[in-house]
């Protein structure tokens, strides 16, 4: 499944919560959805969940239109708001059986889909505990559990991390990594950066309602960034090297580390590429040359300015 | 392993809201308690009652024990129901709205309708244990003698639509998401329209078990008596429940469609039932009746119609046919505020006119003499109803121009009504203060002059209507022209506003060329 956001504008009288976001992700995509509070994030999640209506724009889940067709919509996402279920006086079992019966799955089939959810999210030992005295992990995977009942294609997640200690985070990776490996397409948004960078193959950066940076992890990581950063180890004497690299006109900055030199490379790929083969043709035994990769999160501080509406 | 089977396929039927409310209902501990504390309450009473009855034993064996007995169960039967049932349905829906767990529903397969009929249906499962529970102590009562099985069954009938009214107020009120101040005024407007409704439902029973019904099982006049009840009651918990469905759907959604249908067709199926039964009694005072009835429901459209919205998604504007003169009735019949409005003020001059001009020209129609005279009390209550419509009108139009002109960034569009009876209460009070600084001398002797009260439509109606003779019929006179004409100032002053939405209501053109690439984008790599 393909999942396209087109030119999706959401106004809020003179507020333009979304102003003219489109990107697109496939099945078994994990995006990551960064921003700072206030970018439009969840009102870019609700609406593609069917939840608000646009002002102007669509999102296309295949041929279907969430705007034109919300019912046909509804089966094929799956959506984790930030808010935890708090009904009272019922059990995790009968949660979803309602969530179940809500999606209009019949009863043989019923009982072995909540089943086999609970199995999956790890709910089968508390499926018997009324709700509301589950802890915030616990609740988080109920929350899941409920959004993956009618099996659907596209899951939304918005901030399904927050307030979870580490091992809960951790098993909420796990848990997406299965599912995006089941061919899911995920859409999730979260402040923890880092963790995201970990589980995210592509990454959509939004402020203001508007789009500062959309594509695949290593790209956007990689385009805007204006030198390469590489760690070079040689068997030769490190200091040598370091010297050397300061007289090549492509190298911006070299520092040594331990055993290691470290260099800031002007240019693209083909720049590090060459700089490989001219360390080679020099004689340098080269036994490590790795292009170190930024962080989300320093990328997230360098594209952002932390501007709300 | 049939009956397996039809037990699963029934278990599907089953309104996934009202399977979770029911669940939610047994696990918890309210509802165990109340019954318990209820059972127990009625086995008190038929005791201490039966118990005070034997102390004055060496009287003649009293006939009626029975009535006495069954009127103090029922009490205590539709008093706890008619507390108890809405606060558990109302508290939970507007817990689970604040919770934003309605959002929850949305985008499960769950429309809106089956999130309000699963709430019903759990409140009807609800009200069916209480009233099971409380059976033994009534057919116990039979058995005392006093009362026959056919008014039990009606009395216990009445009250269960009581019951269900309320209940399905409460969930109206519970999917409000207003603040917290105008949730406690509407909660006390509520709980005084619940002593008023069960006073009433209490002396109409009493007196039904008085007069006793088994006799009048009979009479065509009875089941058409009952038959209006019921209609009236079963429409108006129809019209609470489309209400609730319209405040929890989606903004996006065409909520007041439905609404305006139901009130059409409840304003024709009921105007024509009223007339054919006016004709067959001959009796003009049921039109009177009728034209009660909506001009009251007709108000409150007014007060909804100028909160709706001023423009349409594109959900709704993909619905709209594209020639103008099919346009024009949907306009009256979608959300939308000057729709509303228009639509609102149609029925209600249909409502007064309709009646008052069948009444002038037909009169013999709907009376027992040969030829039907425009009494003044006809003239009083066409009086009263004018200027009650015209005051609602009057003071919505206001609200929507203060909020158009002066308090646009104030007041948000669905809080208009607020303002609209904040008005109402501030033209009903000013005068007094202006009459005291003012007219003090006047005031004391009860000689003031009717204008200083034309903001106070209470003050008004009473001077048209009740105070009608010799000067006063001059002032009724102008009284019309003015509220009339400053009805139609208002309506001028808004057309602009109006004229805005008749432009926008009209379908999509250049959205549907984008989204066609944007579909084609989507699935062209898929």
């Amino acid at each position: 499944m393909r999942i396209h956001i087109d030119h999706l504008k959401k106004h809020y009288g003179r507020t333009r919560a979304v102003d003219d976001v489109s990107f697109t992700f496939s099945s078994g995509e994990i995006v990551g959805f960064v921003g700072p509070n206030g970018a439009g994030k969840s009102t870019t999640m609700r609406i593609i969940a069917t939840l608000e209506e646009p002002t102007s724009g669509d999102v296309f889940l295949d041929n279907i239109s969430v705007v034109e067709e919300p019912d046909k919509a509804h089966r094929l996402i799956g959506y984790v708001p930030d808010v935890l279920p708090s009904h009272r006086d019922i059990s995790v079992h009968e949660y979803l059986d309602f969530f179940a019966r809500a999606y209009g799955i019949r009863v043989p089939a019923r009982k072995k889909v909540v089943e086999s959810i609970e199995e999956f999210t790890n709910l089968l030992g508390i499926r018997d505990k009324p709700l509301n005295a589950l802890s915030k992990g616990m609740k988080n995977r109920v929350s899941v559990a409920r959004a993956l009942v009618h099996d659907p294609a596209v899951l939304i997640m918005d901030e399904p991390a927050s307030g979870l200690d580490p091992r809960a985070r951790i098993e909420l990776r796990e848990l997406l990594k299965v599912l995006s490996g089941q061919g899911k397409a995920i859409l999730i948004s979260s402040h923890i950066l880092t963790e995201l960078a970990e589980i995210c193959t592509a990454a959509v950066i939004i402020e203001r309602g508007k789009i500062l940076r959309a594509g695949s992890l290593t790209h956007i990581l990689t385009a805007d960034l204006p030198h390469r950063t590489v760690l070079i180890r040689t068997l030769d004497e490190p200091d040598l090297l370091h010297k050397h690299l300061l007289l090549q006109p492509n190298i911006e900055a070299a520092r040594r580390i331990d055993h290691t030199v470290e260099a800031d490379v002007v240019g693209g790929e083909e720049a590090c590429c060459e700089l490989l083969t001219h360390l080679v043709q020099n004689g340098y035994r080269i036994v490590e040359f790795h292009q170190q990769r930024a962080g989300l999160e320093e990328l997230f501080m360098n594209v952002t300015r932390g501007e709300v509406q | 392993m049939k009956a397996a089977l039809v037990l699963s396929r029934l278990d599907d039927l089953l309104n996934p809201i009202a399977v979770k409310e029911l669940r939610q209902a047994v696990n918890g501990r309210a509802v165990v308690s109340m019954l318990t504390l209820f059972l127990l309450l009625q086995l008190s009473i038929l005791l201490l009652v039966l118990s005070l009855g034997e102390r004055s034993a060496a009287e003649p064996v009293s006939l009626d024990a029975g009535r006495t007995v069954f009127e103090i169960l029922q009490g205590i039967l539709l008093g706890a129901c008619m507390l108890l049932v809405p606060l558990y349905a109302g508290v939970r829906l507007a817990a689970e709205r604040s919770d934003s767990n309605v959002d929850l529903l949305f985008i499960s397969a769950l429309r809106p309708r089956d999130i309000i009929a699963g709430k019903l249906q759990a409140s009807i499962v609800l009200i069916l244990l209480i009233f099971s529970a409380c059976a033994p102590f009534m057919t116990f009562t039979y058995l005392l003698r006093g009362l026959d099985i056919p008014s039990i069954v009606l009395v216990l009938g009445l009250d269960f639509l009581i019951v269900l009214l309320c209940a399905q107020g409460a969930i109206l009120f519970g999917t409000m998401s207003v603040n917290a101040i105008l949730k406690a005024l509407l909660g006390l407007a509520g709980l005084g329209l619940l002593v008023f409704l069960f006073s009433s439902t209490m002396t109409l029973s009493i007196s039904l078990l008085q007069a006793g019904l088994g006799s009048r099982l009979d009479s065509l006049d009875f089941w058409l008596a009952a038959g209006a009840v019921v209609g009236a009651l079963v429409a108006l918990i129809g019209l609470m429940f489309i209400w609730s469905v319209a405040i929890v759907s989606p903004p996006s959604a065409n909520r007041m469609l439905p609404v305006r249908l139901y009130v059409l067709s409840c304003w024709l199926v009921s105007g024509g039932g009223v007339a054919l039964l006016a004709h067959y009694y001959r009796r003009p005072a049921l039109l009177y009746g009728w034209e009660w009835a909506f001009v009251a429901l007709l108000g409150v459209q007014l007060l909804i119609a100028i909160n709706e919205r001023e423009q349409w998604g594109l959900r709704i504007r993909q619905t709209l046919p594209r020639r103008w003169w099919l346009r024009g009735p949907l306009f009256l019949l979608y959300s939308g505020s000057a729709g509303g409005i228009l639509f609102t003020v149609l029925l209600l001059v249909l409502t007064i006119a309709l009646p008052t001009l069948a009444l002038e020209y037909r009169g013999d129609l709907f009376s027992s003499s040969s030829s039907h005279y425009f009494s003044d009390f006809d003239y009083g209550n066409l009086l009263t109803l004018v200027l009650i419509a015209l005051y609602t009108f009057d003071y919505a139009m206001l609200a929507v121009g203060l909020r158009n002109v002066v308090l646009r960034s104030q007041i948000p569009g669905p809080y208009t009504w607020v303002l609209a009876l904040l008005l109402v209460a501030l033209g009903a009070l000013l005068p007094w203060p202006l009459l005291f600084l003012f007219q003090n001398e006047a005031l004391r002797q009860g000689l003031i002059n009717p204008w200083w009260q034309i903001s106070n439509p209470f003050a008004t109606i009473y001077t048209c209507v009740v105070e009608s003779d010799g000067d006063k019929a001059i002032y009724r006179d102008m009284c019309l022209l003015f509220l009339g004409g400053l009805g139609l100032l208002l309506l001028l002053g808004c057309l602009p506003w109006m004229a805005r939405q008749v432009r926008r209501f009209r379908p999509p053109e250049k959205e549907t060329r984008t989204r066609e690439s944007g579909r084609s984008q989507a699935s062209g790599a898929a």
